[in-house]
């Protein structure tokens, strides 16, 4: 089985600190196998689905092959051992960013659904008019949206503010959630089904 | 709406069982998954290991078992609810 591993910079396990062995041209990596003492999680390696992807965002994402009965978390999948088997070099900072900025436009966007409803049209004029996190961030320093809509067009702000951070995973966490306060739950799913998508045409990941 | 993850206070609480891999794995799952996205918390829990670590280089010096049975009763006898 196929699947993706986020690691810290430097191959690193970004939990257990673990150092995982790095493919050489031509050869995957060494198999890392669960309860060998080296890892936290004491019973299995984890690993990624495309869909899992926004949860789990750090500086190096690794393609991977997993060994053993493979079974699924909630957003992501657990197996007996896996290796690494090439680096998607297409993610990196400037993919991060990209993303980052893309989930702080859709914070933005489910705002301004949320400040039409209640009929406030400056504040959503101003929102629907930026185009970056920067100007996001502004425009909600400088609005006064009606009290039933705040959160929400402060959550936007929040996103773009993350987003300006290098915080991507951040920015898509909030995005998730200010779908969900603008439209409930289901909508939270759909967000983060439409970050999973981003990242996996960007990529050009296997579905 | 509620939503099936954890938030930094709850975390506060199980940080201890986290670094001592006694979290049942769905409950891991959630730690993990508030972990890659919350600085915050992954700073907490290096101060807790850190702080571990340097009490575990001191001499051991046990407290009369008086003190610790009130201790050991103060912390399981801590309120576990509250706002978030």
């Amino acid at each position: 089985v196929i699947a993706y591993k986020f690691l810290a910079a430097g191959g690193l396990g970004p939990f257990s600190r673990y150092p995982w062995p790095l493919p050489r041209p031509g050869a995957p990596g060494a198999w890392v196998v669960a309860g060998g003492g080296a890892l936290v999680c004491h019973d299995a390696v984890h690993a990624c689905r495309p869909g899992d992807l926004p949860w789990w965002l750090q500086e190096e994402l690794w393609e991977a092959e997993l060994g053993g009965t493979v079974t699924s978390g909630r957003h992501k999948v657990m197996a007996p051992r896996a290796r690494l088997l090439r680096r998607v070099d297409g993610w990196d900072a400037a993919c991060a960013q990209r993303f980052g900025d893309a989930c702080a436009g859709r914070a933005r966007d489910h705002a301004v659904v949320a400040l039409d409803r209640v009929g406030a049209a400056e504040p959503a004029r101003a929102l629907r008019a930026c185009a970056t996190p920067r100007e996001i961030r502004a425009a909600v320093r400088a609005g006064r949206p009606p009290e039933a809509v705040r959160i929400a067009h402060t959550m936007a702000g929040d996103a773009a503010i993350r987003a300006l951070g290098g915080a991507a995973v951040v920015a898509a966490y909030i995005a998730a959630h200010t779908a969900a306060r603008v439209d409930g739950e289901p909508a939270m799913a759909a967000e983060r089904a439409w970050q999973s998508d981003w990242l996996r045409t960007e990529l050009r990941l296997d579905a | 709406v509620s939503f099936d993850e954890i938030v930094c206070r709850e975390f506060a609480e199980i940080a201890t069982d986290y670094l001592d891999a006694a979290l049942p794995d769905a409950t891991l799952e959630l730690v993990e998954e508030h972990l890659a996205m919350c600085d915050w918390c992954r700073d907490y829990l290096g101060q807790i290991e850190a702080t571990s670590s340097a009490l575990a280089r001191t001499a051991a010096a046990s407290p009369p078992p008086a003190t610790l049975d009130a201790l050991v009763s103060a912390f399981r006898h801590r309120p576990k609810e509250g706002p978030r």
